[in-house]
C-alpha cells in the first residue's frame, strides 16, 4: 500500500492509496510499508479519501495516469521537488498534457473506493506508472499519487527491501538493508544503456532519498547508509594520456577491461567492517590466502621481477610492489604482468606506466587486478547465517527460521547478503623482505593491502542468484534462499533440491 | 545476473537488462607484519 497526504487547513485533502486485492495479507501492512508491484490481470483497489470534515464530491474527482519516464522529466525541468504534490501551474499544465485517459476498467465503485482489474500486459514487459487522483476547488488543484510497477518483478526484491529495514532490529542489519535499497534503486530506476553521468536519472544517495517516499526509510537512509554515488571509469584516452600506453581497441582482452563504464565504492570502515562475516573474514582465514598454491606464484614472481638478481644476492633488502598499468589495462594476469619489485635503494627511473602500491589509494584503479583472492562464496554466507550442511538440504523450515532469527550476527549477515550475494577480497603484497632459512625463505610481510571487489554483470547469462523474496510475507525467504544456494554450488544438492520440488 | 521471487506461490526469474558495474571498498584493508614461507 502506498499512499501520501498533504496537510492544509483551508482546501481539500486527497489521500489515495492503492490496495492488492488477490492476497491476503495487504491490510496487515497498509501504514508501515510502500508496495509498488503489482501484477498484470490483478485486481487492485484504489481509495480516495478527502479531508474528514469533508464530504465527499466523487464528481469532483478527475484521474490521470503517467509514466515514471514522462513524470520524472517534467519534474526535472521544472526543477521540481520529487512528490511534493504540490505543481505550479506550469506543472500542471504539462502533467495534464500527458496524462493519459484512466486505462482500468472501474468494476465496482463504493463511496470513494473503486476497485480496478489491471490489464493483462504482456509478463515480458514491465510498466512503471503513476495515477494521480486530483480534484478542483476554488481554482487550487491537489493532487496525489500512487506508483505502480506492473509485472516489474525486480520491483518485488526492492519492496521486500524496504520492509527488511523497517523491520530490522538493529542498526547493522538496517545498514544493509538499506544499503541494498539505494544500490537497487540505482540500478532499477536508471535507463537500461547509458553511456555517460548526464544520461543517468539517479545518480546518488541523496537523489534516491528524494524517490523514497516511505519518511522512516528516508531516516534511516540518511542516518546510517554511508555516501553512495555512480562514478565513471576513466576513458580510453584518459587512460593512455595518464599512463603513457597504447590501448589496441581491437585486442579482445583489452576491450574486456575496459567495458566496464560505471563502478560504485562502499566504505570499509563505514558499512564492510561493521558485519560480523567480514570481521570474520579478515581474523581467521589467513591460511586460505597463503595457500601452496599462492606460495607457488609467489615464487615464481619474485624470480621472473626486474630485480630478481639482487634477491639472489641481498636478502635482507626490503622490497616494494610496483604497479604497471600497462598490464593492468590489457587484462594480464600474470603476477609479473602486472606487478614489479624494486627495492628501496634503487633510484632508477620507473617507467611511465608504472606506480608503487603503496601509493595508490583507490582500489577501482586497481581494475579488479590481485595477486591472490578469497571469494566470499554463498557457503560462507550460509554459516555466517548460523546455518550448516544438513540445514541446506533441510526442508524444515521452521527449524531454519529459528536458527536464524535467534542469532544476531545471522540478522546482521543477511542484510549484507542482500546487498552483495557473492564477493571477493583481492589481496596484494605491498612491501616485504626475504630471510633464507636452510632450504626456506620466509616471505616477512611489512604490509598487504586487500580490496573487496563485487561484479553486478546483468547482461550475463550466467544466472548468479541473488536471494528468493517471498512477496506473501514481506520476507527475504531464507528456506528457499539457501536451497537455491546449494543448487548453485553443488552437483549433489541440485540433485537434493530438485527431489525436494519446490 | 538473475534473482528470484517468490511470489504467488510462482516462483520467478527476474532479469533486467541494465547496465552493468563494479562495487569496489572505497580504501584499501592494510594487513601488516605477515609471515609465510616459500621453497627455495
Amino acid at each position: 500500500m502506498v499512499y501520501a497526504c498533504k496537510k492544509s487547513e483551508k482546501y481539500t485533502i486527497i489521500e489515495l492509496k492503492a490496495y492488492h486485492l488477490d492476497d491476503n495479507f495487504n491490510k496487515l501492512f497498509n501504514d508501515n510499508y510502500e508496495r509498488y508491484f503489482y501484477k498484470g490481470g490483478s485486481f487492485i483497489e484504489l481509495e480516495v479519501k478527502l479531508r474528514e470534515d469533508k464530504v465527499i464530491d466523487e464528481d469532483k474527482i478527475q484521474w490521470g495516469i503517467i509514466s515514471w519516464l514522462d513524470l520524472y522529466s517534467i519534474e526535472k525541468e521544472n526543477n521540481h521537488e520529487f512528490f511534493s504534490n504540490e505543481y505550479s501551474s506550469a506543472i500542471q499544465k504539462e502533467l495534464h498534457e500527458k496524462f493519459k485517459s484512466f486505462p482500468y476498467d472501474i468494476i465496482e465503485k463504493k463511496r470513494s473506493r473503486y476497485i480496478c482489474e489491471l490489464p493483462n500486459y504482456q509478463q515480458d514487459e514491465p510498466h512503471e506508472l503513476y495515477i494521480f487522483a486530483y480534484i478542483s476547488e476554488d481554482e487550487i488543484t491537489k493532487y496525489n499519487s500512487v506508483k505502480l510497477c506492473i509485472n516489474d518483478y525486480t520491483q518485488v526484491i526492492i519492496d521486500v527491501t524496504l520492509a527488511e529495514a523497517l523491520k530490522a532490529n538493529n542498526e547493522v542489519a538496517q545498514l544493509g538493508w538499506a544499503t541494498s535499497y539505494v544500490l537497487q534503486r540505482l540500478w532499477h530506476d536508471n535507463p537500461s544503456k547509458v553511456d555517460s553521468l548526464e544520461q543517468l536519472i539517479l545518480k546518488n544517495k541523496n537523489d534516491v532519498i528524494k524517490v523514497t517516499k516511505n519518511k522512516q526509510m528516508k531516516n534511516i537512509i540518511s542516518k546510517l547508509v554511508p555516501d553512495i554515488e555512480i562514478k565513471m571509469y576513466p576513458t580510453k584516452d584518459e587512460i593512455e594520456k595518464e599512463y603513457k600506453i597504447t590501448l589496441d581497441v581491437n585486442n579482445d582482452e583489452m576491450i574486456d577491461a575496459l567495458k566496464y563504464k560505471f563502478y560504485i565504492t562502499l566504505g570499509w570502515e563505514s558499512f564492510y567492517k561493521k558485519f560480523p562475516v567480514v570481521q570474520d573474514i579478515i581474523n581467521r582465514h589467513r591460511s586460505e590466502i597463503y595457500t601452496y598454491n599462492f606460495q607457488s606464484e609467489f615464487k615464481y614472481f619474485i624470480y621472473n621481477c626486474s630485480d630478481s638478481k639482487y634477491l639472489y644476492n641481498k636478502l635482507q633488502l626490503d622490497y616494494y610492489v610496483i604497479v604497471k598499468f600497462n598490464g593492468i589495462y590489457k587484462n594480464l594476469e600474470k603476477n609479473h604482468e602486472l606487478f614489479d619489485l624494486y627495492l628501496q635503494e634503487l633510484s632508477r627511473a620507473r617507467n611511465k606506466d608504472e606506480q608503487f602500491l603503496y601509493m595508490i589509494k583507490e582500489p577501482y584503479l586497481l581494475n579488479g587486478r590481485y595477486m591472490q583472492r578469497f571469494d566470499f562464496n554463498n557457503f560462507y554466507f550460509a554459516n555466517s547465517m548460523n546455518l550448516g550442511y544438513y540445514d541446506m538440504v533441510s526442508i524444515d523450515y521452521d527449524d531454519i527460521k529459528t536458527k536464524v532469527l535467534n542469532n544476531e550476527n545471522a540478522l546482521k549477515n543477511i542484510s549484507l547478503y542482500s546487498v552483495t550475494g557473492k564477493f571477493s577480497f583481492y589481496f596484494i603484497i605491498e612491501s616485504f623482505n626475504i630471510y633464507q632459512y636452510m632450504y626456506t625463505k620466509d616471505i616477512h610481510i611489512f604490509n598487504m593491502k586487500a580490496y573487496i571487489y563485487d561484479a553486478f554483470d546483468f547482461n550475463d547469462t550466467l544466472g548468479q542468484s541473488v536471494g528468493v523474496w517471498d512477496y506473501i510475507n514481506m520476507n527475504f525467504d531464507i528456506l528457499h534462499s539457501i536451497k537455491e544456494t546449494v543448487y548453485q554450488e553443488t552437483n549433489i544438492a541440485n540433485a537434493l533440491v530438485n527431489g525436494i520440488g519446490y | 545476473m538473475y534473482v528470484y521471487n517468490y511470489h504467488y506461490q510462482d516462483y520467478k526469474q527476474s532479469v533486467k537488462k541494465g547496465f552493468d558495474y563494479r562495487i569496489f571498498s572505497d580504501s584499501f584493508i592494510e594487513f601488516k607484519d605477515e609471515h609465510f614461507l616459500i621453497d627455495s
